[in-house]
């Protein structure tokens, strides 16, 4: 915050103090002054340094502008004179802006709303969508995989393959492959787990950021023969070892392996995000180096300059192509997005959606701000007219009162930029931390810039239309008349028509995401969630297969009998909680047609009383048993999509499967389907059921990591107390990590639609309160405007209610009009939100309906009032008047 | 406002800049011309009698000495420093060697400066003289200093 208040002061500084010659005075002014809001929030808190910040602005306009100036005498000095107008425009206005408190506090707090959404939306966007990436030239780095599903994803690739790309492709200044994971580092304290990039090749070498202390490590560390290294992030390099500097030279031991620290980097570097706090080589055994069977790594590779990526996509398609005659493979062509795409591509469609949404909410704050100012320039004609008849120029005028509407949107940019920072902060808490530049989400320069530019042309924009309708009366009918001429009313009801519109898209646009998110809701995932507490454990590979078997055995039989604990269970990958790992599907008895590859199938490795514990359904045969790993024939369990998939209207019980590519890397020998169970939507409530196998983990004995599921009654603090109590015991040396209950697994899965539903829908409510005002504020300027008609007809007779309804009747019309437009523009836009919904269409008529409802209702709540104010004007007061 | 002789010369000095030639010298060189100082700017030159400082430390001193009554922004300080420094009363000095925030000036008081600043406190302890003849305030000890 004092970064900010020091920016928008240095800003306040340019344009008070312009020139080269006053950049060293400015320098001291920004030094001295930081040092003071340092002081005032130490003392006071926030409100202590931006009530010092508003001192600041408040002597510099008085130092620099406001002091009047002797009358100018020479021509040299022209420019100064205009100078004074406008500082006199500018007192004037400051003026009038006083003298109208309730004007100036709705119109500040319009435009702070409107400015302060946009900023807040911006800087996300800005961040996320248009800044560039924190690497070396980052427009030619590319990300890398196989083109193996059927959507926009790119696939890792396995160690094979990635390394026939890296040594034969020639359109890569370096190539680098790489995979993130945790670790578990040990050694110091308790042993945890901290997440980092283990790269193929050299990542760091791609990126070309360079170390802030010590060196990265090259393409040349990556071999097996090698000590094995690690870079740090400056943050963990701190936590470790006190100072970044500190950390060169040192070790940690991560997966029971010394590990030299030969580097740290600037603490502004990230890559993939901000989770990852080390790199290092993966420094793969040979056999892991030709493998052709695991699929794990991503490319990232930076194109030489003049390569397009279409023509380096080329290249690794026919080195493919080469690969697969030599050695029989069936790996998938190459698919290559650029790096940005790859961070952004999940988060674009909800961005721009919201930015939208809030441009709009602005473009009706601008015009109901455009109404209030067309309302009192009528008000002030009189004024207006005698400057004109006594030879007012009609330019100063003009000017004069667009400087008004500058310094209004001034005030309510100031404010609203205030709004915008706090509206960021509750953003940035509640985004999904998938968005990988969540960190480097501020208001900087960019964004303040790009605030102000708004805030300039929302106040001309506002502002131009009454200054110059005002400055184009004839003084004449002024003076006669005390109010303008026509022409004036029509621009304020079709000012009222658009922001019904606009009201209506975005209440539409909300609507239909409150309607996704209750559908959500409703969605059964699958599994029952409640009561179930979850953290993930893993034994290092020092736990030779059988010892890790027997360790989680006993991992469910101990913590299944803490008190309290009704049952555990093991699973690789929580339900719901994405697709977790795939292998080769093979049946027996139907071979995959030769030159193409088996379908890819998510399985789960699970204990087998895995689907009593989550409440998984059982459909046909039966669940899996202890026993079952006794028999020579494995028992696995599919679910009802899968069984679909393969037989339909046939009985999948007994039919064999093997996992894996046959007929020497397959995970087990083959196994029966003994049961089908009910479907879970593992992707996350909004994503069909996958397809599923389940395997228990004795016949998958190599697999060392796994989420340990506990059902207890009791507070989950509490059990995963005793739960962690119970695995020091059995081995001090493991971390118990990621504790979370299964409702907050699946409450994190809605997350991201629930945060755009809840912006979505503050924004349009926003909207609709502003057009209601809108409405409202015209139909009692009319009403006001006509009392002399009203006084007449009521004179001659006119019943009260056909008054009443004469006004209503005028009010409406707009707003059905409004209604109309909204609907239509509506029903093209939300097209574009396609991705966002779930289980409704773009032009729900529910949804519809219920806004075309609820405008009506508030529209004409809205035209009631003044109308009834109509018929209360008494007859003879304004016949007397006149 | 046209009263205030810190001012007028303020706007003197601003011309001075907007104008080609360039006449800003110090046109009043007779210290009483300065007087009566307000009191930022009396307070301003108090700061500085015994030592040279930059904004910051001037504004911290003084809310030391005054108990935060006299409390100063930025943008007052460094608008009164232009008009000291035009005025001659102020001049700039390098840093000392512990600094090392570049952009902090350092600011020393001229002979002028203190002589205005000896004048204006002259003039108050006068007025308070005046204040103690008609008992508004007490009457001070008679001290050896005072009889001489």
């Amino acid at each position: 915050m004092n970064r900010l208040l020091s920016r928008l002061y240095s800003i306040a500084l340019h344009l008070m103090l312009p020139g080269d010659s006053c950049v060293r005075d400015r320098l001291a002014m920004i030094a001295t002054f930081e040092d003071l809001v340092a002081d005032a929030r130490r003392s006071h808190g926030l409100p202590g340094a931006v009530a010092h910040f508003a001192a600041e602005l408040r002597d510099l306009v008085i130092e620099t502008r406001l002091r009047s100036r002797p009358t100018p005498t020479t021509p040299a000095q022209e420019s100064d004179s205009m100078l004074a107008t406008f500082v006199q425009d500018v007192r004037f206005a400051l003026r009038l802006l006083r003298r109208a408190p309730g004007f100036t506090a709705v119109a500040i707090l319009t435009l702070a709303l409107g400015i302060g959404g946009n900023t807040a939306i911006f800087s996300v966007v800005y961040a996320v969508l248009l800044r560039p990436l924190p690497y070396a030239d980052a427009n030619r780095l590319v990300v890398v995989g196989g083109a193996d599903s059927d959507d926009d994803s790119i696939d890792s690739t396995s160690p094979y393959v990635f390394y026939e790309w890296r040594d034969r492709a020639r359109a890569f200044e370096p190539l680098a492959g790489f995979v993130t994971g945790q670790q578990t580092m040990s050694g110091r304290r308790e042993p945890e787990r901290v997440s980092g990039v283990t790269s193929a090749g050299s990542i760091l070498e791609v990126l070309g950021v360079p170390a802030a202390h010590g060196r990265i490590f090259t393409a040349s560390d990556d071999r097996s023969a090698r000590d094995p290294v690690v870079v740090l992030s400056d943050a963990f390099a701190t936590r470790l070892f006190g100072r970044p500097e500190a950390a060169v030279g040192q070790s940690i031991r991560l997966n029971d392996r010394d590990h030299a620290v030969v580097g740290v980097m600037p603490a502004s570097f990230r890559f993939p995000d901000g989770d990852s706090v080390f790199w290092r080589p993966a420094q793969f055994e040979p056999d892991m180096r030709l493998s052709r069977t695991e699929y794990f790594l991503l490319g990232v590779g930076r194109l030489k300059p003049g390569v397009t990526e279409r023509q380096a996509t080329e290249e690794l398609n026919s080195i493919m192509a080469a690969t697969r005659r030599s050695v029989a493979s069936t790996d998938p062509d190459v698919r290559m997005t650029r790096l940005r795409e790859s961070f952004v591509s999940g988060v674009r469609t909800r961005l721009l959606v919201l930015l939208g949404a809030v441009a709009a909410v602005l473009l009706i704050a601008c015009a109901n701000l455009a109404n209030l100012l067309l309302a009192r320039a009528t008000g002030r004609a009189r004024e207006i007219a005698v400057r004109l008849a006594i030879g007012g120029a009609q330019r100063r005028i003009v000017r004069q009162l667009l400087t008004e509407s500058a310094v209004l949107s001034l005030l309510g940019g100031i404010a609203g930029i205030a709004l915008g920072w706090a509206l960021l902060q509750v953003l940035i808490a509640n985004l999904p931390s998938d968005v990988s530049v969540l960190e480097e989400i501020r208001i900087d320069r960019i964004v303040l810039a790009v605030a102000l530019a708004t805030v300039l042309v929302v106040g001309l924009g506002f502002g131009a239309a009454p200054a110059f309708q005002l400055a184009r009366e004839r003084p004449g009918t002024l003076l006669r008349t005390g109010r303008g001429v026509s022409g004036r009313g029509r621009a304020r009801a079709a000012l009222v028509v658009a922001e019904i519109a606009i009201a209506v898209v975005l209440l539409i646009g909300a609507g239909l995401l409150v309607r996704s998110f209750a559908l959500l809701q409703r969605v059964d995932p699958g599994i029952r969630g409640d009561g179930i507490l979850t953290f993930r454990l893993q034994v290092p590979q020092r736990y030779k297969p059988p010892e890790r078997v027997r360790f989680f055995e006993d991992v469910v039989d101990r913590l299944g009998r803490l008190p309290g604990v009704s049952g555990a269970a093991i699973v690789n990958t929580l339900p719901v909680d994405g697709r977790g790992i795939g292998a080769w599907f093979n049946i027996v008895g139907r071979p995959t047609p030769p030159g193409r590859q088996p379908d890819g199938v998510p399985y789960r490795v699970i204990s087998p009383n895995y689907f009593t514990l989550v409440g998984i359904p059982l459909i046909r045969g039966r669940f899996l048993s202890e026993r079952d790993s006794l028999a020579s024939i494995q028992a696995v369990v599919i679910d009802r999509t899968l069984a679909n998939r393969y037989w339909p209207n046939q009985d999948p019980i007994g039919r064999e499967v093997i996992l894996g590519a046959i007929p020497d890397n397959t995970l087990f020998p083959r196994g029966t389907i003994v049961g089908v169970v009910g479907d879970v939507r593992q992707l996350g409530l909004d994503s069909d059921p996958p397809g599923m196998i389940y395997v228990p983990h004795r016949v998958m004995p190599f697999w060392n990591g796994f989420a340990v599921m506990l059902r207890t009654k009791l507070q989950p603090e509490a059990v995963a107390r005793s739960a962690r109590e119970q695995i020091r015991r059995m081995d001090p040396t493991l971390p118990v990590y990621n504790v979370r209950t299964m409702e907050q697994v699946l409450s994190e899965s809605v997350a991201p639609t629930r945060m755009s539903m809840f912006l979505l829908a503050a924004f349009g409510g926003l909207a609709l309160i502003m057009a209601a005002v809108g409405v409202y504020g015209v139909l009692s300027y009319t009403v006001m405007e006509r009392q002399r008609e009203m006084g007449i007809r009521m004179a001659l007779g006119a019943e009260p209610a056909g008054l009443r309804a004469l006004m209503l009747k005028h009010g409406m019309r707009q707003a059905v009009l409004g209604l109309a437009i909204g609907i239509t523009s509506a029903a093209g836009l939300t097209r574009l939100m396609q991705t966002l919904l779930f289980g409704v269409t773009p032009t729900d008529p529910l949804t519809f309906g219920a806004v075309i409802g609820l405008l009506t209702a508030v529209s004409g709540l809205a035209c009631y009032i003044p109308a009834r104010r109509a018929t209360k004007v008494d007859p003879a007061a304004v016949l007397r008047a006149d | 406002m046209g009263s205030d002789p810190i001012f007028s010369e303020y706007v003197s000095a601003t011309q001075a800049r907007f104008a080609p030639s360039n006449y800003a010298v110090t046109r009043y060189s007779d210290p009483r011309d300065h007087l009566p100082l307000t009191a930022p700017v009396f307070q301003i030159l108090l700061s500085l009698i015994d030592r040279d400082l930059h904004g910051y430390a001037i504004i911290a001193d003084i809310r030391e000495r005054t108990g935060d009554e006299v409390s100063l922004t930025a943008s007052t300080l460094y608008a009164a420093l232009r008009r000291l420094l035009d005025a001659g009363l102020l001049e700039e000095v390098d840093a000392p060697d512990g600094d090392t925030d570049p952009r902090r000036r350092y600011y020393r008081l001229r002979k002028l400066g203190r002589e205005v600043a000896r004048l204006e406190a002259a003039r108050l302890d006068r007025l308070t003289a005046m204040a103690r003849d008609k008992h508004l305030l007490p009457r001070l000890l008679p001290s050896p200093a005072r009889k001489s």
